[in-house]
């Protein structure tokens, strides 16, 4: 293979992977406190009736 | 209504891993590939990934968009979501294709899901040595699927395929009816996991076989991945490719389809989330899953995989020939081919079941909340609607013809349409400003300036012009199908008759939800 099948390989094999991997870091590391947050939106008095 | 209680996400992840499972599908490990290979390999990801920029992913932050600010009005499929963006007589109307798209799409989804469990269960079991003549696979296929005569899929009673279809049918409907954190993103939270295992075993077998024929010393892995990633015939080459109007239609169709926006399920999705969860990181990273899929799974395991036993000849076909034809010989070949088949086609099967699981959804969620049913009642009658439908697919097998034709008519033309209805509510009607605030509201993640403008200009017109070239090419070959196959016409009247139905059903809920608007204080 030559030298711009690797560079596109790795750009494009390398670029999807790192950003799904930096992607779910953030997801994971915010879990905790987006799910904190589902139970006090629940209580919000404007959206009782929804 | 009110007493009922809403149906909601159990975590962020798990709403993540439900959109993502909807996107991942037959279409980012064979498609995709297939693509890759036919359009000089690299050349390909140039238009790919320019679609995916000014087209997927703008789409999908504004599908998200739309779907949460639905959800606070107390809207969740796309009728009400529409009427409440756009205070237009006609927009609830607009919304069927949001209805019809997903739940046609089911009919004929559920039968190729079928398929991939049969070739597991085949792979599993040992049925699947068959030698190592291509005919062989291509009769088989022929046979597993009935597409010699019409009917014949249904003429041998209770064969494997029949069997599988049934087991297909009982396991969605199980989980659907368990509804979104209880059945939907449970099976999401083991399923997508279990998938990427799988694929990454297969990925890790094709890529350490060296050359497996030594009297064929040119078929090794690496170039097996040349063939999929390299720059044929350098910059001359490069660009002679680009000059391919063809490939940048295929492209942008590509990531269109893979995305499934315009497809109804992402919006309904979005609309159970809360008022300040994010919807910027969680888009982006379904996206970014559904990206690694098909480029760093389905990229280098496919065409470098049926390069390497069968040369450049093994890479050519279609989404069915690559996948059930051409694989399974090249398993035959493989050193623990039944094991890696198995693997193969079981992770095929959860990239359709979890896909499949997605498209009852929206249609349920507007009885829920137009009609008054309640989850029995809605997946029941949604249940018997769907039966039908896939008994028309299953009878007309024949060259699949009913199949194809609610492909091209309402899983390709119709989601086109839907998608161009979206980029016009979002960008025009509820506005670039309200969207951005939409979108900004509990966002994890900053989403570019430039969006802006992307999606009420760019999008539009890229999607439009896709749109046109695209029917230009296939329009006069389908319109000549319904002319000259009763089978085409049927499932269409069958389809016609679904989209009338639903059409009165919106007619009512719009009454309904009129009266319950006018009570409140």
């Amino acid at each position: 293979m030559s030298l711009y099948g690797w560079i596109v390989l790795v750009l494009s094999v390398g670029g999807t992977t790192g950003s799904l991997i930096w992607c779910f870091a953030r997801v994971i590391r915010n879990l905790g406190k987006t799910d904190r947050l589902h139970a006090t939106t629940d209580l919000d008095p404007h959206n009782a009736d929804l | 209504m009110a007493s009922r209680k809403k149906d909601s996400w159990g975590s962020s992840l798990g709403v993540i891993l439900a959109v993502t499972g909807s996107a991942v599908g037959l279409g980012n490990f064979l498609r995709f590939p297939g693509l890759a290979a036919k359009y000089d390999g690299a050349a390909f990801l140039i238009p790919y990934f320019l679609a995916l920029f000014f087209l997927g992913l703008p789409i999908a932050w504004s599908e998200w968009a739309m779907g949460r600010f639905g959800g606070q009005q107390g809207y969740n499929s796309c009728p009400g979501i529409f009427r409440s963006i756009w205070k237009n007589r006609l927009a609830p109307y607009l919304g069927v294709l949001g209805l019809i798209v997903p739940v046609v799409i089911y009919m004929y989804y559920l039968w190729i899901e079928s398929w991939c469990l049969g070739y597991a269960w085949k792979y599993l079991t040992g049925q699947m040595n068959l030698g190592m003549d291509p005919a062989t696979y291509t009769t088989h296929f022929t046979s597993f699927v009935g597409l010699q005569t019409d009917g014949d899929f249904l003429a041998h009673g209770f064969s494997l395929p029949v069997i599988c279809l049934l087991a297909c049918v009982i396991l969605n409907f199980f989980f659907i009816y368990r509804g979104l954190s209880g059945g939907i993103e449970k099976v999401c939270l083991w399923g997508m996991p279990l998938l990427v295992l799988c694929a990454l075993l297969v990925l890790a077998r094709v890529l350490t076989l060296g050359t497996p024929d030594p009297s064929h010393p040119e078929r090794n892995v690496l170039a097996g991945l040349a063939y999929m990633w390299d720059i044929r015939g350098g910059l001359p080459g490069l660009l002679h490719s680009l000059s391919n109007a063809e490939m940048w239609m295929a492209a942008a169709g590509q990531i269109f389809f893979s995305l499934s926006v315009g497809f109804g399920v992402v919006i309904n999705y979005s609309s159970y989330l809360k008022k300040r969860d994010d919807i910027a990181l969680g888009s982006t990273t379904a996206v970014a899953g559904n990206e690694f899929c098909e480029v760093s799974l389905g990229g280098l395991i496919t065409i470098p995989a049926a390069f390497l036993f069968l040369g450049a000849a093994g890479t050519v076909g279609g989404t069915f020939g690559l996948g059930f034809q051409t694989l399974p010989l090249v398993f035959a070949h493989m050193p623990a081919g039944q094991l890696f088949g198995f693997l193969w086609f079981f992770l095929l099967f959860i990239a359709a079941f979890t896909s499949s699981l997605s498209m009852l959804q929206p249609a349920i969620a507007f009885m829920e909340e137009g009609l008054d049913l309640d989850r029995r009642g809605s997946v029941s009658l949604l249940g018997f609607i769907t039966l039908m439908g896939t008994g028309i697919v299953v009878w007309f097998t024949k060259d699949l013809a009913a199949l194809d034709a609610m492909d091209f008519w309402v899983g390709s033309f119709c989601i086109f349409i839907l998608a161009t209805i979206q980029t016009f509510l979002y960008g025009w009607v509820l506005g670039v400003k309200r969207g951005r605030e939409e979108l900004e509201r509990g966002a994890l993640l900053p989403i570019p300036r430039i969006f802006d403008f992307v999606i009420r200009y760019v999008s539009p017109v890229y999607l439009l012009t896709v749109f046109v070239i695209w029917l230009h090419q296939k329009g006069a070959e389908n319109l000549e199908a319904i002319r000259t196959q009763p089978s085409v016409r049927i499932a269409l009247l069958f389809v016609a008759a679904v989209l009338i139905l639903f059409l009165l059903l919106i007619a009512r809920a719009v009454r309904v939800w009129r009266i319950r608007e006018e009570r409140k204080p």
